[in-house]
């Protein structure tokens, strides 16, 4: 790169850096009761506005959420239960069926493709539905404001960990372990990018089982759909190429959001009002991100979502402690 | 890594499987989401609890809504026609209907994995659908 440019570059990303960093600082001051309308008669008398704003910013954040790489649940959850008037309940409810959602509808090509993996999905998802039920159950018996401060610690280490972890396209695992020899847990999928072949194979199978049983719970417990945590695991835990880690990481989470979703249905936390509105938006607005994936700098809007997650995560924080 | 030839790599017969059960599912069930919520806000059919009275209780816990309102919960709308035929209630069914879509692409799944001898596969996918319809009854939360 030539000095001008390095400069020019460098400039460009000081000035995202700030952009985030102001949006996330009006976002933090931003007063909650501008959004989420304090009294009750304003509430019910727009009952449909509430829906609207929540079906556009579902939009907007699926945009943002397939530039940034990351699933709508993350996102959804924390944002919507800082910024709405529904009780967290509802929120979380609703955030597990827009990552099911998501996962479902994107889940056919990709295990066409053999990106979607179900000899490397199933077992870590049976682990991870047994414990995203307990989640979803524990979640919903504890106190509120209990959920909200631990949702809150828990986006921003989820934050944290997005910032600072990296990625790696085609890990390489000299020795599979027993546990996925013995189920033969391996594949090979063609690498459109650069027209080869790449077969897999993974290490670390009963660490990795222990963590997605850690992530199920989390995912249930908060209505997250948990790709956050799921990509990295198969991806630098387990040495699976990252397209399959994404791919596979939707297998797993449709099914452990379908085992929570029922425990959110029998406690009385699941609205249609909030949840398909939320599904719609996410859905619409996915479509339009892939559409500017090639066109938009996608590390730019990675931290907006940094940024705007983390202050979600304060946010949740602060209500967490009542402030 | 592989240099690719001309022919595409292996996916498993049970992986087509479940894919084509899942493209289908899916579509049927976004568009049963999106006619069923256009009958439940636009009032095209009768609804159990109005959306007014949801909204204004939208705020409260999940345990504390159901006492006041008694809206549909588990699978308290299929008890009857009359209770079945609304707009708030199929709109719960078409997200029943989201959450057993796995269910149902691991049912048609399992056959083709024993068929294939990968029978510790198909007693996990035979294992995943019991735990999926043990949390659909709803006793683990009764």
């Amino acid at each position: 790169m030539v000095p001008d440019r390095a400069a020019a570059a460098k400039r460009a990303s000081f000035a995202r850096g700030g952009a985030a960093a102001l949006f996330a600082a009006l976002l933090l001051v931003l007063p909650a009761t501008l959004l989420a309308a304090e009294p009750q008669a304003a509430i019910e008398a727009a009952w449909w506005a509430w829906v609207l704003l929540l079906f556009v910013f579902s939009f907007v954040l699926g945009i943002f959420a397939v530039l940034a790489g990351v699933g709508g649940g993350v996102l959804f959850v924390p944002i919507v239960s800082s910024f709405f008037p529904f009780h967290l309940d509802f929120v979380r409810g609703a955030g597990l069926m827009v990552a099911l959602s998501g996962a479902i509808s994107a889940g056919s090509p990709l295990m066409r493709k053999g990106l979607a993996d179900l000899k490397l999905g199933l077992p870590m998802a049976l682990v991870g539905s047994l414990s995203s039920i307990a989640g979803a159950m524990v979640g919903l018996a504890l106190p509120a404001q209990t959920v909200q401060l631990l949702l809150g610690i828990v986006i921003v280490v989820i934050a944290s960990i997005m910032f600072l972890s990296g990625k790696s396209g085609y890990p390489e695992v000299k020795v599979p372990d027993a546990l996925s020899k013995a189920l033969h847990i391996s594949g090979i999928y063609y690498e459109e990018s650069i027209k080869k072949e790449v077969s897999w194979q993974v290490h670390r199978t009963p660490l990795s089982l222990i963590f997605f049983l850690m992530i199920g719970f989390i995912g249930g417990m908060f209505g997250l759909g948990a790709g956050f945590a799921n990509v990295p695991v198969f991806n630098l835990l387990m040495g699976v190429p990252l397209k399959v880690s994404v791919a596979t990481s939707g297998l797993v989470l449709s099914i452990n959001g379908a085992a929570a979703a029922w425990v959110y249905m029998f406690k009385g936390a699941m609205l249609p009002l909030i949840a398909v509105p939320s599904i719609a938006g996410m859905m619409l607005g996915s479509k339009i991100g892939a559409k500017l994936l090639t066109r938009v700098n996608a590390g730019s809007v990675r931290i907006i979502v940094v940024s705007m997650l983390a202050v979600a995560g304060i946010r949740s924080l602060l209500k967490g402690f009542g402030i | 890594m592989k240099e690719e030839p001309s022919a595409k790599p292996l996916v498993h017969k049970e992986q087509l499987a479940y894919a084509g059960v899942l493209d289908k599912l899916s579509h049927f069930a976004m568009l049963f989401l999106a006619g069923s919520y256009a009958a439940y806000i636009f009032e095209l059919l009768p609804q159990k609890v109005s959306i007014a009275e949801i909204a204004a209780n939208w705020h409260l816990r999940a345990p504390l809504m159901q006492e006041k309102l008694d809206a549909p919960l588990g699978w308290s709308f299929m008890s009857g026609m009359e209770s079945f035929w609304r707009g708030d209630a199929l709109s719960y069914l078409a997200i029943i209907i989201i959450c057993m879509i796995p269910v149902i692409c691991l049912l048609v799944t399992a056959p083709v994995f024993f068929r294939e001898k990968r029978l510790v596969f198909g007693i996990i996918a035979l294992l995943q659908v019991l735990i999926l319809l043990v949390a659909a009854t709803g006793i683990l939360v009764r």
